[in-house]
């Protein structure tokens, strides 16, 4: 590649570099100064939010960037003296400015396509941990007040995940850690402590011993009490599952009367027998699983010195936490700010509206629930919801309890998708969508009731934007070549106003090319009515824009000839 | 001769190219700036709206083209500066006796005259319309029966309202600015109020600071020379109206021309915007300096921009004496 050529790169390079640097900082200060410090803490934050915004802003500049180092370059910069050569024409820059135009064109596509959108959801990824950070800390002090200290290290917890250092959120911490009694779990391993102890055989004879020692006695019910609970500590044990199966045919081929204190003992052996055979593994219906939750429960409240019978209760809970959950669970996090006034259309012609949804941890909470079938006029109101599998799950009380055959319907919403993206539906969610996600997820956002424009005309909008660089580029280039002068440069001043206005020009012409784009989108409303309906906008709006674009082409290029090469115009 | 008249014929040219990309932009500007979305505003109503802006639509045109033609002419067969006033005039002429006999409108004020506004210009069916704290939307089902759901984002509250056509119940009143719902049953009632600047939607014209500020600028400036307008009577408008359109030239001319550099014509085209760009914000700085000139007070603007477009004359032809005929 000869000198000119590569010159003429160099300049445009760094010409772009220069621009989009400037551009950031620039942006990166008026985001700053946009941003209010009391909503956006800690510091941290605001850097992380502060940046994406910027470069998201940067990103979304660069055509007209494009299109201003193009215009700059072929008026000014191929004057300067790299260029001032006998050898210099045209044809020495078309080539490898043509070739960063296209360049450019790439990083402007995945910029709109991808970059943008994933840049914007960052930000607002980072908006709604700040605003939860600032909810933790609030929060902690009040329960610091109320005196409440392993809540403030559970709600302290949280914070720090969120963000990691604060001064006084870590002498709060210290604090709340010497004035709570009991140890508290290191920050990060904040795992669920086991609902009950498991019993220990270290204290007294063991279940088994007792259990042989009631059979031997010819108490068989008593002994099946304690052989069961030997059986489940040591289920490999031959011996123990021999007893139990000799005590058990004796127990129940019994014949004559037994006492009360035995027929106690037998309804709870076969009650547990029964909850047991249900949360058994074959068995998978969740009706069954109730059952079993309602059969321990009530064992549990009868017999709570039985810790055997409180482990499978919290056995049970946790396989029913998998398709149901607790009221108390949403309770621990409603003082999360979350967000407010969702409405959307769900998969069975319902319209629901819920006062505020959370995100924590990855699961989605919903508070205050209200549905209405606009067909059938028919309303239902929760309290709680819980995306569980692929639906919400609503509640007015705490406990599980399955609902009955004709209610299920009523309290499970089905949306068309994910609740995540329900959750951005109020917050500018069409920029935030990739083309990946404008191609899977937008139908099912607009049958959720968004006002979100087809994936197509989206795309014709792309299309514009391309096209508006890769033509003004071309047309002002040729038309700034076409209209210099190499002999003379004009007066300081002069160059230094054309400096300061081209960009604001650039950017009144980029902004009359892209209306023109959204007039032929508004004009195939009409193409279809009158010429066909099965006319897709983006091959309308394709053509016309790749006809304008080839114009453009025959225009840069036709300044090759000769006589364009550094006269003087006109 | 010859120059004039072929500077007429480019200018009648650029005209007759720039009058419909420019009726477009102004027509566009001016619905945005009364809130009513182009999103859905239908052709017939846009050419309505384009009509009532016919006049100045030309105008703008004719200044526009004015600026260009000067911004693109070859310095070397200038022979005066002066001489470049003529033939904008001739056109500008000819365009202001053609107006004054048509007897069309010229305030921007009657622009929505005869403009018909439905439901639908700002409502989307079946998708939630966001407006002052409120989501609406409107679906129009079988059998002529409506829902309307309002959802309140304060209170949380939906409220349906079953109707009928949906037009019977949801009106635009565009004199007011205004979007009215209204539905009263023996089940329910609502009755609620929509500004139009509850509905606009963000688009490069409405959410871009710089179209902002600069229509912003262009509003304040039209109320100003209206204002000036109306407070005065009979002759003395016309007086007015003409000095203030010829110093509009006589103040823009001889600035383009300064900025088109005889060897950077695209500098030209360039000095050309940015001159139309600080034109109104040089105007709106003018109507705030003291009257003078006694009974004619009101032309004071005028004559301040005249005044530095013929300085500016002299100083551009006092200039070209001193260069070389080729520089």
């Amino acid at each position: 590649m000869d000198n000119i050529k590569k010159s003429a790169l160099t300049f445009i390079i760094v010409s772009f570099l220069v621009a989009a640097v400037v551009l950031l900082g620039f942006l990166a200060v008026f985001h700053s100064n946009r941003l209010d410090d009391r909503i956006i803490q800690p510091g941290s934050f605001k850097t992380a939010l502060v940046f994406s915004r910027a470069l998201a802003g940067t990103l979304s500049l660069f055509p007209q960037a494009v299109i201003f180092v193009f215009g700059l370059s072929f008026t000014l910069l191929f004057t300067l003296s790299p260029f001032r050569k006998d050898t210099f024409r045209f044809n020495s820059i078309a080539v490898p400015s043509f070739s960063m135009l296209i360049v450019f064109l790439v990083i402007i596509t995945l910029s709109e396509l991808f970059f943008v959108p994933l840049l914007l959801s960052r930000a607002e990824r980072i908006t709604a941990d700040a605003k939860k950070a600032r909810s933790a800390l609030a929060r902690a002090y009040v329960l610091f007040e109320k005196q409440d200290y392993s809540g403030t290290l559970r709600i302290l917890d949280l914070y720090f995940d969120l963000d990691g250092g604060d001064r006084a959120a870590e002498e709060l911490y210290k604090k709340a850690l010497d004035q709570s009694t009991g140890s508290h779990p290191k920050p990060g391993a904040a795992a669920a402590a086991p609902l009950v102890e498991v019993g220990s055989e270290t204290s007294g004879p063991s279940f088994y011993e007792r259990g042989r020692t009631e059979y031997e006695k010819g108490n068989y019910y008593s002994a099946l009490f304690y052989l069961e609970r030997a059986r489940a500590l040591h289920r490999d044990n031959k011996e123990i599952a021999e007893l139990y199966e000799r005590s058990r045919k004796k127990a129940f081929g019994a014949l004559g009367e037994i006492t009360g204190k035995e027929e106690e003992k037998k309804i709870l052996i076969e009650r547990k027998e029964r909850a047991l055979a249900l949360l058994d593994e074959e068995s998978k219906q969740s009706d069954a699983l109730y059952e079993a939750y309602r059969i321990f429960s009530d064992l549990a409240r009868k017999y709570p010195q039985l810790d055997d019978i409180s482990l499978y209760l919290a056995t049970v809970e946790k396989k029913l936490l998998e398709v149901d959950f607790l009221a108390s669970e949403l309770l621990s996090q409603d003082w999360q700010p979350g967000v407010p006034h969702l409405v959307f259309f769900d998969t069975e012609g319902y319209v629901n509206t819920v006062k505020k949804a959370v995100w924590h941890t990855g699961k989605i909470y919903f508070y205050d629930i209200s549905r209405y079938h606009t067909r059938t006029g028919e309303t239902v109101h929760a309290k709680y919801g819980k995306w569980i599998g692929e639906r919400i799950l609503l509640k007015n009380k705490e406990g599980f309890a399955t609902p009955a055959p004709e209610e299920e319907g009523r309290y499970t919403i089905r949306p068309f998708v994910n609740p995540l993206y329900l959750l951005s539906l109020n917050g500018g969610i069409e920029r935030r969508l990739t083309v990946y996600e404008r191609f899977t997820v937008s139908e099912g956002l607009v049958k959720s009731g968004l006002d979100l424009e087809g994936r197509f005309v989206w795309l014709s909008r792309k299309v514009g934007i391309l096209f508006a660089v890769y033509t003004l580029s071309l047309f002002i280039a040729g038309m700034g070549w076409k209209r210099r002068s190499i002999y003379e440069l004009p007066s300081p001043l002069k160059l230094l106003l054309f400096a300061a206005s081209l960009p604001f020009v650039v950017y009144l012409f980029f902004l009359l090319y892209t209306g023109m784009n959204d007039v032929l989108l508004y004009a195939h409303r009409y193409l279809t009515r009158l010429v066909s309906a099965n006319i897709n906008p983006l091959v309308f709006v394709g053509i016309v824009n790749a006809a304008i674009g080839i114009v453009s082409t025959a225009y840069f290029l036709s300044q090759n000839a000769p006589e364009s090469d550094g006269d003087s115009p006109e | 001769m010859k120059y004039i008249i072929r500077t007429i014929l480019r200018i009648v040219l650029l005209m007759l190219l720039f009058v419909i990309p420019i009726g477009f932009f102004m027509t566009a500007l001016v619905l945005t700036g009364r809130d009513i979305p182009l999103s859905n505003i239908g052709i017939r109503n846009f050419l309505t709206v384009s009509k009532n802006l016919l006049i100045p639509i030309v105008l703008a045109s004719y200044l526009f083209s004015t600026g260009l033609a000067v911004a693109l002419t070859d310095k070397i067969k200038v022979r005066s500066v002066f001489l470049l006033h003529i033939p904008p005039l001739f056109v500008g002429a000819a365009i202001g006796a053609f107006f004054f006999f048509s007897g069309l409108p010229i305030t921007a004020k009657s622009a929505t005259r005869g403009l018909v506004l439905g439901y639908s210009t700002f409502l989307k069916p079946g998708v939630f319309n966001e407006a002052d704290g409120s989501m609406i939307l409107p679906e129009s089902e079988e059998k002529g029966r409506s829902l309307i759901l309002i959802y309140n984002k304060t209170t949380n509250a939906l409220l349906p309202l079953d109707t009928g056509p949906l037009a019977e119940h949801i009106r635009a009143d565009a004199t007011r600015g205004f979007l009215s719902i209204s539905y009263k049953q023996k089940t329910a009632r609502y009755s609620g109020r929509f500004p139009f600047g509850a509905f606009v939607r963000e688009t490069p014209l409405t959410s871009g600071r710089f179209v902002r500020f600069y229509t912003a600028q262009v509003r304040s400036l039209l109320l100003m020379i209206r204002g000036r307008y109306t407070s005065l009577a009979g002759t003395e408008r016309a007086v007015y109206g003409f000095f203030l359109s010829l110093s509009v030239f006589l103040l823009l001319i001889p600035l383009v021309y300064a900025m088109n550099d005889r060897g950077w014509s695209f500098f030209g085209i360039i000095g050309l915007f940015t001159v139309l760009f600080v034109l109104p914000l040089f105007y709106r700085a003018l109507f705030r300096i003291r009257d003078v000139f006694g009974t004619y007070s009101f032309l004071t603007p005028a004559i301040a921009a005249a005044g530095c477009g013929i300085i500016i004359d002299i100083l551009i032809a006092i200039r070209e004496r001193k260069k070389s005929p080729f520089s």
